[in-house]
């Protein structure tokens, strides 16, 4: 028996050695041979039955079906659009694929399918980041002044060189050069800090020119107006209206305003911050209507402190129903910031009315605790054909407040909302905008600056009708790439720089902050300007 | 239908133990250790076999067979064949016939999922031990790469990758 066995088992073995040699030889090609990076894939799993196989390979498809198929959305502004659902279908998404995004509530949240639809605005370009990123301690302004019918752009402050910035940059197809088109101090102080810079028709003839307050490079406080003669280029002259009325030859923490006080169809400039002698100024020019000169035309606050520094300043005519064309040219005016030199003295937030009186009479605060390193704006963003009053400052215990205020009739303002009470308190080193951003018909707010946990923050609020504003989405923040949360020393400016119709936006300041007693204070500072772009359709 | 499973990854299991498995499978073919008791059965067998996930339907002749193999999870499933070559038989400790042997199959697969729905074919080689568990019944064990590739009709979309399929069930001899 035992012959027998060992008889077969030769029999077998030789009829097996060729093919067990040539299976053998293949195995180890297979596992260690030049095919190493073939059978590494394919031996990254090992799977229990067929079907775990093809699961795995489903699995597969679907995440690329995924992603296929977000693509799509994404790329036709699904997001963006009010009937998200409708669009994804007229994309071509199968309606499996859009029930389950959308019946899906946890889906739905993830892919955040439509709530860009209020976000309204994606990140574009830096167009400052090979020459200074960005300014702080000035301000961003979009500006269509060289007339293209798309907005330029014009800013002010220090970059991250820490050179004094004064530079415009025409629209060039949707875009910006970071070499600026002209920088009309160059040479002559080079930039303003702790600056103002507005557009208005002061010449009269069409072309906005510009208004720029601050201190230049050489630490002189200055103010000018550069009047638009297809592009702006500085004279002696451009400063002498305002040197030959004044004192000192300029304000810095300044703040500007451009609008028709007096009635007499000619904007009057209205300033605001510290002089030569760091005394603070509010002071309202008027320009004869005959000549090229300014004048001092009112100063409201001559027997109450002198004026305000580190505020912002907002005209409108906000003492009557906007609708009300007899007054349209009697401009009310907001001043906010501190009274009194450094260290001394204290917030205020002052309304004045400037209807049809020999000065303009002041009227009650709304909020007495005052607001500087502020910013304010007027817009009838509660819908009762008022204009309302946003404004966002450190208040008089030093805590960065963000309040909306509701005009209720005859210059009367009551506090309508406090957004950001829960996320930050509010906002210090501030600037804000209202403007429609998502077409509905009421305006948005964008705020930018450092919140009570010094913060630098950069939000856009979404009017839901009736100044119902919600917190939607934090640009920065919210884009990892950016590496950047928000800003401080800031300014925003809304515009249309991509030439659609729709506001865009503009945000310039330091990603960081730094205290302004720190003696790093401007080593400390990363100033990046930001360009975001509103594709709402 | 599934829960969307794109948060759930098969588990990866580390190449040197598949290669250790499959090694161990071949050096059981391969150094011929365990002495056969007889040549390969000269009569025909039907059996029905029970395997993970699905049942197959087999012929036996001589040293080959045919079989009928369907598998499913119920979202996923697989139509084809195997042909299956028994390459040696030898004797388990209690004296009963165990089998190597290799086989080649093709399936037909049809998959529907959350976003995707679609065909494909998944094709392989195999090999691997039959041993019986009783006077009817064997129970096999193998292993070997498959190609799947697979087509959503909805995107277009494909999905092509080689896997390493383990592969287990029971016969049921008929006759």
């Amino acid at each position: 028996m035992n012959k027998i066995k060992q008889y077969q088992h030769e029999v077998l073995f030789k009829n097996f050695t060729s093919l067990k040699f040539l299976l053998f030889v293949i195995f180890l090609l297979f596992c260690f041979s030049p095919l190493e990076n073939f059978t590494t894939n394919a031996m990254a799993s090992l799977r229990l039955g067929p079907v775990e196989a093809v699961e795995s390979e489903v699995d597969d498809l679907e995440e690329a079906a995924e992603e296929h198929w977000q693509k799509i959305y994404y790329d036709n502004n699904c997001n963006y659009n009010p009937e998200p659902e409708d669009c994804a279908e007229e994309a071509g998404i199968p309606s499996h694929v859009i029930d389950h995004w959308f019946d899906d509530s946890e889906t739905r949240e993830e892919m955040n399918l439509e709530a860009d639809y209020y976000i309204s605005l994606l990140y574009d370009t830096q167009p400052l980041l090979d020459r200074g990123d960005g300014v702080y301690g000035g301000t961003v302004k979009f500006a269509d002044f060289s007339g293209s019918d798309t907005d330029d752009l014009a800013l002010s402050g220090i970059d991250a060189d820490k050179n004094y910035r004064l530079s415009l940059h025409k629209n060039r197809n949707g875009g910006f050069n970071s070499t600026p088109d002209t920088e009309p101090l160059d040479g002559e102080g080079d930039g303003l800090e702790q600056s103002s810079l507005i557009f208005a028709d002061f010449s009269g003839d069409s072309d906005l020119d510009m208004a720029v307050a601050g201190r230049d490079s050489n630490q002189d406080e200055r103010m000018m107006i550069l009047e638009n003669q297809s592009g702006f280029a500085y004279d002696a002259s451009a400063e002498k209206p305002l040197k030959n009325n004044d004192d000192g030859t300029g304000v810095w923490d300044a703040a500007l305003a451009a609008g028709d006080m007096t009635g007499n169809g000619v904007p009057n400039l209205v300033v605001s911050g510290r002089d030569v002698n760091d005394s603070p100024q509010l002071i309202i020019y008027h320009k004869d209507k005959y000549s090229d000169t300014y004048a001092t035309h009112w100063q409201p606050m001559a027997d109450t402190g002198g004026g305000l520094w580190g505020g912002d300043l907002a005209l409108g005519n906000f003492t009557s129903r906007y609708e009300d064309l007899s007054s349209v040219g009697y401009q009310d005016l907001v001043a906010a910031g501190r009274t009194g030199q450094p260290g001394d003295g204290q917030p205020k937030l002052n309304l004045y009315d400037t209807r049809r009186s020999d000065s303009p009479a002041e009227l009650d605060s709304p909020f007495e605790e005052g607001l500087w390193f502020s910013a304010l704006d007027l817009a009838d963003f509660t819908g009762n054909h008022r204009l309302d009053l946003a404004a966002a400052g450190l208040d008089n215990n030093n805590q960065p407040r963000l309040l909306l205020f509701e005009n209720i009739g005859d210059g009367n303002f009551i506090l309508h909302d406090e957004p950001m009470v829960d996320d930050g308190g509010g906002l210090s080193g501030a600037d804000l905008e209202l403007g429609d951003l998502t077409g509905n018909g009421y305006p948005d707010l964008v705020a930018a600056g450092r919140d009570a946990n010094y913060d630098p923050r950069l939000i856009v609020f979404v009017n839901e009708g009736n100044g119902d504003f919600k917190k939607y989405s934090e640009p920065l923040a919210d884009n990892p790439e950016l590496d950047a949360e928000g800003l401080w020393s800031a300014s925003v400016s809304l515009g249309d720089y991509t030439g659609d119709g729709r506001l865009d936006l503009a945000a310039t300041g330091s990603i960081t902050y730094a205290h302004y007693s720190d003696h790093y204070y401007h080593l400390n500072l990363e100033p990046r300007l930001f360009l975001f772009k509103n594709p709402v359709r | 239908m599934r829960t969307n499973k794109l948060l759930v990854q098969p588990k990866k299991l580390d190449r040197f133990l598949v290669i250790g498995v499959t090694t161990l499978l071949l050096a059981i073919f391969l150094t011929g250790s365990i002495s056969p008791v007889r040549a390969f059965p000269e009569v025909e067998d039907y059996y029905v076999g029970i395997n993970y996930p699905g049942l197959a339907l087999g012929l036996n002749f001589n040293d080959s067979a045919l079989e009928l193999r369907y598998f499913t999870d119920g979202d996923i499933d697989l139509y084809g064949a195997r042909i299956r070559h028994d390459l040696y038989h030898f004797e388990g400790r209690d004296l009963s016939e165990n089998i190597i042997y290799l086989g080649a199959d093709v399936l037909f697969t049809e998959f529907e999922d959350t976003l995707t729905e679609g065909d494909g074919l998944m094709y392989g080689i195999v090999g691997g031990l039959e041993t019986p568990i009783s006077q009817s019944i064997t129970a096999n064990l193998d292993i070997g790469p498959y190609q799947v590739e697979i087509e959503d009709d909805y995107s277009g979309l494909d999905s092509n990758g080689l896997h390493y399929v383990l592969n287990f069930g029971i016969n049921i001899f008929l006759w």
